[in-house]
């Protein structure tokens, strides 16, 4: 998540990013999945949630060279399985990257899969379909050192 | 067919429904039966104005309206649908009036493709052997294929397809060859038969939209074309 005025970082091995309450309107996310469908409808919530600007891409590697591109994002909605770069080695690249952005993880996988892609760097993962509530904690829940995202830099 | 039916409705008076004294009423009509009048055996016949006598009745939307709500009943009773769908109708406003259709259009193309996958890879699976390498490879991809068809019929409420393709998956996971086959055929039935009652909701959609749509004055038609008896 891009620093705004008033937050804090702290340096050293565990430093994260943090960023004040963002209003929806200006928050940006990312929509990562192979099925045409899937893409339209997550889209659609979160655009019926206020959320305005909504970018799409087919696969973990499109995701990738978006923020190889310098393109930022408050939340990414990860699928796990997909062609070219499943959502386990995206997240894993993106995380190597130093991208701090909340990823949440969507799949219909459960047991181990769901475990390593949990692993990979995800800050939560949901079940397709998924429902607004259950990404809500990413969208309007004010990030601060008492209250930082679920993936730490170990 | 419930369209048909519907049409045909909208000319059917019972005792207690009036009708504008300016249309002619057949006899069978008074007594509560369903009469088609200067309808063709179409959805959408053309009376002698060329245009749809229920368009004339103005009776047409809300009747078709009924019917829409009807069949979506029917299917949640059924276990056909479940409320996912309801969440995807929710998803639909003025600035994108037909996404459910657009999504549900979507989702049978890519459904048919991997219907037609996973026949293919079954007729590659050459029997109940765990010890076949190659088997076990066309397993795991047939276990992806599911993934991906639960989860695109999870999110239009298909409740009775993902039963299915769970059922499937666990025959799969156990390669059961057999077991896969018969998932397979009621996978096919359940999704046809879906298909079936969505093309027909949506064409009563459609059929609504152009009934609230358009509306044709009473008196140019009577003055054009005479009708009262």
């Amino acid at each position: 998540m891009a620093q705004q005025g008033g937050s804090s970082s702290s340096g050293g091995g565990g430093s994260l990013n943090v960023s004040p309450m963002k209003p929806l309107a200006s928050l940006k996310v990312l929509v990562v999945d192979d099925e045409p469908m899937m893409r339209t409808i997550h889209k659609a919530q979160l655009v019926r949630a206020g959320i305005n600007d909504v970018e799409v891409a087919a696969n973990g590697k499109d995701a990738v060279d978006l923020h190889v591109n310098g393109a930022t994002f408050d939340l990414i909605l990860m699928d796990l399985h997909m062609p070219i770069m499943d959502g386990c080695q995206a997240t894993k690249e993106l995380r190597a990257m130093g991208v701090k952005s909340s990823i949440v993880g969507v799949t219909s996988s459960g047991g181990a899969e769901k475990t390593a892609f949990l692993a990979s760097g995800l800050d939560d993962c949901v079940s397709k379909p998924f429902v607004l509530q259950q990404i809500a904690h990413y969208l309007k829940v004010p990030r601060s050192p008492t209250n930082p995202p679920k993936y730490h830099n170990p | 067919m419930a369209a048909h039916v519907s049409l045909c409705a909208f000319l059917a008076v019972g005792p207690q429904q009036q009708l504008q004294p300016s249309l002619h009423i057949p006899p069978q009509a008074k007594q509560g039966k369903v009469v088609v009048v200067g309808v063709e055996p179409t959805y959408l016949g053309l009376g002698k104005t060329g245009l749809p006598v229920w368009m004339l009745v103005g009776f047409g939307a809300e009747r078709l309206g009924a019917d829409m709500n009807r069949l979506l009943a029917l299917l949640f009773h059924q276990g056909v649908l479940d409320e996912q769908f309801l969440q995807l109708q929710q998803l639909q406003d003025e600035t994108s009036p037909n996404f459910v259709s657009e999504v549900v259009t979507i989702f049978f193309h890519e459904s048919e493709k991997l219907l037609t996958s996973l026949r293919s890879l079954l007729m590659m699976v050459e029997g109940d052997d765990d010890q076949d390498h190659e088997g076990g490879l066309e397993y795991g991809k047939i276990g992806v294929h599911l993934n991906q068809f639960m989860g695109s019929s999870s999110s239009i409420g298909a409740k009775r397809v993902r039963n299915v393709c769970l059922a499937f998956r666990a025959a799969s996971d156990h390669h059961n060859r057999h077991g896969c086959l018969r998932a397979l055929e009621q996978l096919e039935h359940e999704y046809c038969y879906l298909k079936n009652k969505l093309h027909e909701f949506f064409q009563l959609e459609q059929q609504k939209v152009l009934a609230a749509g358009v509306r044709y004055p009473m008196n140019h038609y009577n003055n054009n074309n005479n009708i009262n008896s």
